[in-house]
């Protein structure tokens, strides 16, 4: 095996293995649809979104289930329903001639229930961030925005 | 939240420990907002900021009651290194919101751990911005915000967003 081919080889290996990020799962039907604009704001650095989705058992505990990555196209995420998750959100911004980066992330607890949608805003601009989950019964609907459901107040759901 | 190779809440760290040194050339922060609208002033990198808006105090007020903890109380993990150091600092960030007699009072306050204190910490953490939103009649309210100088620009924009009736998060790892 050449030099080349073994370095080449190392390096995948060793930039699989540093992130343990997994996809969520896509057997679930669509009931939540993230929408998401991100701007860095300058031409040398960029944003990139994603949300790494938990469950939460009765004792309030989280369980990594896997990330959906966001971009510009409308994403369809499949939660289950009437049972707790935790979605955090999380934007991550680096520079194009930096090694530097820098992570902020936004969660909240949402139970997602049977015979509604959730239109999910994701917004990254100029230094500020928002997300707004909207519920609703039908696309049409334009619904109501859920509050922030800190895990800490998890025995509420 | 983690924050990797960035040293701005070390900025803003060093920034308010200075602002209290330089205040009273004595190492002495306020310890409650009163204090911190008294002191901040006259200190270096100190700054007082008027400006109106044109909404009720009322809707400013649900604008802070919602927005500050949501947006606000968090904790960033600072990770720096370089040669021969390697540092870990979380900073936990702490909103308070007041409803006074036609007032509002939204306090902000950084506990660091990983760091010396070198002076007496105030429950929560050093102050490092308060911001009084005064009604002025049925659709306009003033705020006086007082803030550092230096490294607030991110949650200062956040603020006055919110006295406007806008929406969005400062990413307190930019300043």
């Amino acid at each position: 095996m050449s030099q080349k081919l073994i370095i080449l080889l190392s390096l995948a290996i060793v930039s699989g293995g540093c992130s343990n990020l997994k996809n969520y799962p896509d057997d679930l039907v669509k009931n939540i649809f993230v929408k998401t604009k991100t701007d860095s704001g300058s031409f040398f650095s960029s944003i990139d979104s994603r949300i790494d989705i938990f469950d939460v058992d009765k004792a309030c505990k989280i369980k990594y289930i896997g990330t959906v990555k966001l971009d510009k196209k409308k994403k369809g995420v499949g939660l289950q329903n009437n049972k707790v998750s935790y979605l955090d959100f999380r934007f991550i911004s680096s520079g194009f001639l930096s090694s530097s980066s820098s992570s902020t992330s936004f969660a909240t607890l949402l139970k997602a229930r049977k015979g509604y949608i959730y239109d999910v805003l994701v917004n990254y601009e100029d230094d500020l961030y928002n997300v707004e989950i909207w519920e609703k019964r039908s696309k049409r609907e334009k619904g109501h925005e859920l509050d922030t459901i800190p895990l800490e107040e998890c025995q509420k759901l | 939240m983690k924050v990797q190779n960035l040293n701005v809440n070390v900025l803003v760290s060093v920034v308010v420990i200075m602002l209290g040194i330089l205040s009273g050339c004595s190492i002495k922060h306020p310890q409650n907002a009163t204090e911190f609208r008294k002191e901040l002033p006259g200190s270096m990198f100190g700054k007082k900021e008027t400006f109106y808006v044109k909404r009720n105090l009322k809707d400013v007020a649900d604008s802070f009651k919602k927005m500050a903890p949501k947006c606000l109380r968090k904790r960033i993990q600072t990770t720096s290194s370089g040669f021969m150091h390697y540092s870990v600092i979380v900073t936990d960030y702490m909103p308070t919101v007041v409803l006074g007699k036609n007032k509002v009072e939204l306090h902000l306050q950084q506990d660091m751990s990983g760091v010396v204190n070198v002076s007496k910490k105030p429950k929560g953490g050093y102050y490092m911005l308060v911001a009084d939103g005064f009604g002025e009649g049925k659709n306009k309210t003033k705020i006086d915000m007082y803030y550092a100088s230096v490294g607030s620009d991110t949650i200062v924009k956040a603020i006055k967003n919110w006295a406007n009736g806008g929406k969005g998060c400062p990413d307190l790892t930019k300043h």
